[in-house]
């Protein structure tokens, strides 16, 4: 399962980068699901495959990372726009706040570790509980979803790791909703600039 | 499919997440308890070792301050390689199986973890063979792994032996993951290896070096560290199927690592942990069995960066093995105390040392010294040359040595006995028995030689 999650992700990647221009090109199908195969080839003395070495290095990948990376292809793939900016930018904002919370204090920063709540929490239960019921109130669909199947995932145990945390979220995940958020904040920053230069122009005598 | 809040989509979304929310409460409502240490029983222990005939064997000698005697011998057997971090376990049949990390030096691709066992009445440690290599715990874990270290074994509340060890995929030893596997026919052979996850940044840097701790539950409380940004001594809490279910940080640890933890009692137990900044032994206490610890400390013992180990005999008495200089690994010692006694004036059991602690000692001398005892051992002229030689690639400069005897392991068998393994200048890993009711003279007599038979 987590060979799989991470060929998916690096499949959506290359379908990114080879549809960046021209968009998704025959070509780029077939060097996407020619590269999903080759992932599985088994290399080198221990006869692992290529994605098992990627594995050594990136870790396993949240449940989360993989659906978005899914949804990404499904979406470039069929062209149909699955999610709003709306959506996209509340999920890459829940993550951010997700990464900030959990990294500094599980990588030692004081004495309280965050990551020990995705041992089977009542608070991280509660607290995933609330910021769904409030996303769902606002008629956002997908940071509820991808809680609701991180939730079951966990609870049916398919990956190798027993904490909660490792389903919902993961450093790469947590490293692009962080850069979006930046991108996000910069883009409004930028259109708030842009809107004070031409008022103070208009207003110029 | 469309994420907007409209229709069959939405009800659907709506079922899934009342089921995901009531599936992870049932899961969470059926987490046990955190359950009290389980504590061996004092009186019989003392009967056994009572009953156990004192043999001396001819490997027996008085320690270097001649204060107390033991039985020493080389459990690793492969001339020239760097060899280090030992640990033990006592088979059912009273045999002792060491494990250890080998190679051509620390880190190196071709370091395997090396097991060896010793017959209890002859004390003689069998030939080592490979428990696992780099490539099967590739094969076993599919992922790329890039080197191996620190196997710490031991016997699981089930009866079964767990293996716990360190490997890295990426990076130095602050990039390490722990990978566990299980033995039912004491250590024949091994089940596939398996992951611990432990850390939620690519489940980089936990390491293990302590011995584990059981509690009343057959769950197990594995001493760990961190290293990457900060060091941390941290407790694992895993259950019988060995999966993690829980991790406290042992608060205030920042700097400290390699925890050993002693249990005292179904609530109470102590954790002394290496300094990385070389300064003290640093020490926490719990009497909730764990599930909190108090603010770390520095104990009055020097700790010059270096691994410690420690046990609590049958009878109550606790041990700790540690380097007390506090600038290098030239001296060897236990100290002892007793049921909550401090060890902070105690006085140290000298198990090996330097003649001349505080200086380097000279590339000639230390080339002798070494082919010395190598020789007495039973080492041929061959073997001492390729032992010299791998010690001399890791302790010598151009012109001197530093003698190195540390990462020490401690562990009682039933018989009663102290054993004690760790590493010999990197190039031997060495075992020391003791009886810890034998009399510590006051007053040293002799150095320490290998008796005549």
């Amino acid at each position: 399962m987590a060979l799989l999650c991470i060929d998916l992700v690096l499949c959506a990647g290359l379908l990114r980068v080879l549809s960046w221009r021209h968009g998704v090109t025959p070509w780029a199908k077939w060097a996407t699901a020619i590269f999903f195969v080759l992932m599985w080839c088994p290399v080198g003395t221990a006869h692992l495959p290529l994605v098992a070495y990627v594995r050594g290095i990136s870790s396993d990948l949240s449940i989360s990372l993989a659906i978005i990376a899914c949804m990404g292809m499904l979406q470039r793939l069929s062209g149909v726009r699955l999610v709003s900016d709306r959506e996209r930018n509340s999920m890459n904002l829940a993550f951010t706040a997700g990464a900030l919370l959990l990294y500094p204090f599980a990588l030692g920063w004081g004495n309280w570790d965050s990551y020990r709540l995705g041992w089977g929490s009542d608070g991280m239960w509660g607290a995933l509980f609330m910021l769904s019921l409030v996303c769902w109130g606002r008629g956002l669909r997908l940071l509820p979803m991808l809680i609701a199947i991180g939730l079951l995932a966990w609870a049916a145990g398919i990956l190798e790791s027993t904490n909660l945390w490792d389903y919902l979220i993961d450093p790469w995940l947590a490293g692009g909703a962080i850069f979006q958020c930046f991108k996000m904040a910069g883009k409004q920053l930028l259109a708030r600039f842009t809107v004070a230069r031409s008022g103070a122009v208009r207003s110029l005598p | 499919m469309n994420f907007r809040p409209s229709g069959a989509w939405d009800r659907l979304a709506a079922v899934l997440l009342v089921l995901a929310f009531a599936l992870a409460g049932w899961k969470i409502l059926q987490r046990a308890p955190a359950s009290p240490f389980a504590v061996q029983s004092g009186s019989a222990s003392t009967e056994a070792l009572k009953l156990q005939p004192r043999v001396s064997l001819p490997s027996q000698q008085l320690s270097p301050d001649g204060r107390f005697r033991f039985d020493a011998q080389f459990v690793s057997s492969s001339p020239g390689q760097a060899v280090h971090a030992a640990s033990l376990v006592e088979l059912s049949d009273g045999r002792l199986r060491a494990v250890w990390f080998s190679g051509s030096r620390e880190g190196a691709r071709d370091v395997t973890i090396q097991t060896s066992v010793m017959d209890p009445v002859s004390l003689r440690w069998g030939a080592e063979s490979t428990l696992f290599d780099r490539q099967q715990l590739q094969q076993g874990l599919w992922r790329y792994i890039k080197k191996l270290g620190n196997p710490v074994i031991a016997r699981a509340p089930d009866g079964s032996l767990c293996i716990w060890m360190v490997n890295v995929s990426l990076g130095g030893w602050a990039g390490s993951s722990i990978t566990w596997a299980r033995s039912v026919d004491e250590g024949a052979t091994w089940s596939a290896p398996h992951r611990l996850v432990t850390s939620p940044f690519l489940n980089i840097s936990t390491l293990v070096k302590g011995a584990p701790v059981s509690f009343q539950d057959g769950q197990i409380g594995l001493p760990v560290y961190h290293e990457f940004i900060t060091k941390f001594g941290e407790m694992v809490r895993i259950n019988a199927q060995g999966q993690v279910v829980d991790k406290i940080r042992i608060p205030g640890s920042q700097t400290s690592l390699q925890p050993v933890v002693l249990v005292t009692g179904s609530e109470t137990a102590d954790v002394y942990m290496r300094s990385g900044t070389a300064t003290a032994l640093m020490a926490s206490q719990t009497t909730d069995a764990g599930k909190t610890w108090s603010s770390t400390r520095a104990s009055t013992w020097p700790n010059p960066d270096s691994a410690l180990a420690g046990v609590v005999t049958q009878a109550g008495a606790r041990w700790l093995a540690l380097n007390p200089a506090p600038r290098n690994r030239e001296v060897l010692a236990l100290l002892q105390s007793g049921p909550g006694a401090s060890f902070d004036s105690v006085t140290p059991w000298i198990v090996e040392s330097s003649a001349t602690p505080q200086a380097r000692t000279s590339v000639q001398d230390y080339e002798r010294l070494l082919t010395q005892e190598l020789k007495a051992r039973g080492a041929s002229e061959d073997q001492a040359r390729a032992y010299v030689a791998s010690a001399r690639r890791q302790l010598c400069g151009e012109q001197s040595c530093s003698q190195e005897f540390s990462y020490p392991y401690l562990l009682q068998s039933r018989d009663g006995y102290l054993h004690l393994v760790y590493t010999w200048h990197r190039t031997r890993i060495k075992h020391v028995r003791l009886d810890p009711l034998q009399p510590f003279q006051a007053a040293p007599a002799v150095t320490s030689r290998v008796a005549t038979p």
